[in-house]
């Protein structure tokens, strides 16, 4: 919500006092605590568009999937064989 | 009890198991989605940090203070809890050993942990579950608005009751193994939060910061270590390809 502030510049370009920015922000402290929880959450929530990676980054994340499914495959094998 | 053998690979074992049971995946998980189900801002960043740094002292003590705990039990010839309590629990046989105080508080601690365990374990899955399905997801909707939601929280929780209750099953094997498990996919969870975390548009200022990052990745690459030496070496041992 307060990444929607304007910033310290008007639309016209002019340059907002310092006293009437802390007033717009205590404005929006206000009316942030007036928010129902669920009301605060939806206003707060910002989807982010997909990362782009690199090949290098993507390739890591390849070897710790595959990592990650031997070695879990591994650890539940020895648990069964151990049961019996 | 389905224990794998030799001291080496019991060792990994209690430090594959130790590792999954402190750090655990799905507290990432329950933490990030608590903090945005409470509303909070980047206001709330300091106070949270005091937060996790009194949590992760507390945890540390009351985790040496089981250990000293625990090894009360050896100054009396190693005897164990079957030793002392057969057929019931560490605090029935630590109270033979240190008084029935001491006994006491240690059931209530335990108590006292499983509780918070089945609260937030089963509230980081319906979490999840709402993230991963695009339904809601918050304990601020109502059940009728967030069925889904409040159906994982539930069932999962009736889920942990009835494996317990199984009789004969081995609880304590399955609890280790459990989080042995945790700890082998815990490196997939914390790779991406350190790649959140060095998100300069998502981030900002809050960014990562070198220091920051050699931790990380250092307890990243030690907890993949820990899980996979014992994933290996216990495989290893259950094929018959080392002895």
């Amino acid at each position: 919500m307060r990444a929607q502030l304007p910033p310290t510049n008007d639309s016209q370009g002019r340059v907002i006092p310092e006293a009437e920015l802390q007033r717009h922000e205590r404005f929006e402290d206000e009316l942030i605590m007036g928010l129902e929880r669920d009301q605060l959450v939806a206003e707060t929530s910002r989807p982010v568009p997909r990362a782009s990676l690199s090949a290098r980054a993507r390739a890591g994340l390849w070897a710790l999937r595959v990592f990650v499914i031997l070695v879990s495959l591994m650890v539940i094998y020895t648990f069964f064989h151990d049961l019996h | 009890m389905p224990f794998p053998s030799g001291s080496f690979n019991t060792l990994l074992l209690l430090l594959a198991s130790t590792i999954g049971a402190t750090v655990t995946p799905w507290m990432i998980f329950f933490q990030q989605s608590a903090c945005a189900d409470k509303g909070m801002t980047p206001r709330d960043i300091e106070h949270g940090r005091y937060d996790t740094a009194a949590g992760a002292v507390l945890a540390a003590i009351f985790g040496v203070g089981a250990l000293i705990a625990g090894a009360a039990l050896l100054t009396h010839n190693g005897a164990g809890i079957q030793g002392f309590a057969p057929n019931a629990g560490f605090p029935q046989a630590l109270s033979h050993v240190a008084g029935g105080l001491v006994g006491t508080v240690f059931a209530l601690g335990l108590v006292e942990a499983g509780a918070v365990a089945i609260l937030t374990i089963s509230a980081s899955t319906a979490y999840a579950a709402g993230e991963c399905i695009g339904v809601s997801h918050s304990f601020n909707t109502s059940p009728r608005h967030a069925a889904v939601f409040y159906t994982a929280n539930i069932g999962v929780a009736l889920l942990a009751a009835v494996v317990i209750l199984i009789p004969g099953a081995p609880l304590l094997s399955i609890a280790l193994n459990a989080n042995v498990l945790a700890t082998v996919l815990l490196p997939v969870s914390l790779v991406f939060m350190v790649m959140l975390a060095n998100d300069r548009d998502l981030m900002g200022q809050w960014m990562n910061k070198r220091s920051t990052n050699a931790i990380g990745i250092s307890v990243i690459a030690f907890v993949g270590l820990c899980g996979a030496a014992y994933g290996i070496d216990s495989f290893l041992r259950a094929t018959q390809v080392i002895g």
